[in-house]
């Protein structure tokens, strides 16, 4: 492709020059100089010049802007990639959280309820998810998240009676969204609905 | 003492005009007793529990932001402060008697119960 479009160059110079001598020899016999014959060639160079130039810069500036959008598209599936990892690890915490509940062993469900949710409000805040976080469905997560955990530290703190089945359908609930989400992700590659 | 701020009363009874009126609809949260309701931006709970130990019940209130987080808290018992408490049960009283669908049901007895009255004496 490079070596064409020199070639391609070199030929336009050469049809050029041959038109610029052309042009000296049919010039005036007065007017026919070596200083003369150098000023033309030279004029011709210098007009050559500045059009390669101006081509080149043309061509770079659409490999840079094609350079940038390849980068922004890598950026973009990065983040995917990373969103995607992010949403099966929630996943993979609902389960400890459930598994958690069912051996009553609730100071290590809290801790991992608080992972979740520190999980769960950053995918709020990327930017690669806002069209599936910017919903009343993910709002009710994050408040039914936020009030499990309020709840099973005030059981933890004071014993106050905890229904763990509200619990557990609420982490279930989390877990159906999540997981269609991430399949939304891997299968069309972008955040759509 | 605790105190229940004058736009915190304002929206307790803006949600009882309208929870009076059917316009929105509560839910359980996995507390005993307690009740939810999710805005956009954020939710509010109400709690009443029961202290067996010293014999108190305690009604509690919670507000949370729009990443879960407790923007405000009150928590009131029934002994020491009695009016705030009375106000915040009244307001749970009406949530729970709306979940359960208590007028609709008892409606539904009286209906039956005037299908019964058409019935030729004995």
């Amino acid at each position: 492709m490079k070596n064409d479009r020199t070639k391609w160059t070199l030929r336009i110079f050469g049809i050029g020059s041959i038109l610029v001598f052309v042009l000296y020899f049919n010039l005036p016999d007065t007017q026919k100089s070596t200083l003369n014959a150098i000023s033309l060639f030279g004029t011709y160079a210098s007009v050559f010049g500045l059009a390669v130039a101006g081509y080149q810069i043309f061509l770079i500036k659409g490999i840079s802007e094609t350079t940038e959008q390849e980068v922004k598209n890598t950026h973009k599936r990065i983040n995917q990639i990373i969103s995607v990892a992010d949403l099966s690890k929630a996943n993979k915490i609902v389960q400890e959280i459930q598994h958690f509940i069912g051996t009553e062993k609730h100071e290590l469900c809290l801790l991992r309820m608080r992972d979740l949710k520190e999980i769960i409000i950053q995918s709020k805040y990327s930017s690669n998810l806002n069209t599936l976080t910017e919903t009343d469905e993910y709002n009710e997560i994050i408040q039914k998240l936020s009030i499990d955990l309020n709840n099973i530290s005030d059981f933890s703190r004071s014993n106050k009676k905890v229904n763990f089945g509200i619990i557990n359908e609420n982490l279930e609930h989390i877990s159906t969204i999540i997981l269609n989400y991430e399949s939304n992700i891997k299968s069309h590659g972008n955040t759509s609905r | 003492m605790a105190i229940l701020a004058d736009k915190t009363k304002e929206l307790i009874e803006l949600l009882s005009d309208k929870t009076n009126d059917n316009t929105i609809q509560w839910t359980k949260t996995s507390a005993d007793n307690g009740f939810q309701y999710i805005f956009k931006k954020g939710s509010i709970i109400i709690n009443n529990s029961y202290d067996f130990n010293l014999d108190r019940a305690y009604m509690n209130l919670i507000l949370f932001n729009d990443i879960g987080e407790v923007i405000e808290d009150t928590y009131v018992n029934s002994d020491e402060e009695k009016n705030y408490f009375n106000y915040l049960k009244d307001f749970h009283d009406l949530i729970k008697r709306k979940y359960l669908k208590v007028d609709e049901t008892i409606e539904s007895f009286f209906k039956e119960l005037g299908k019964d009255d058409d019935l030729p004496p004995i």
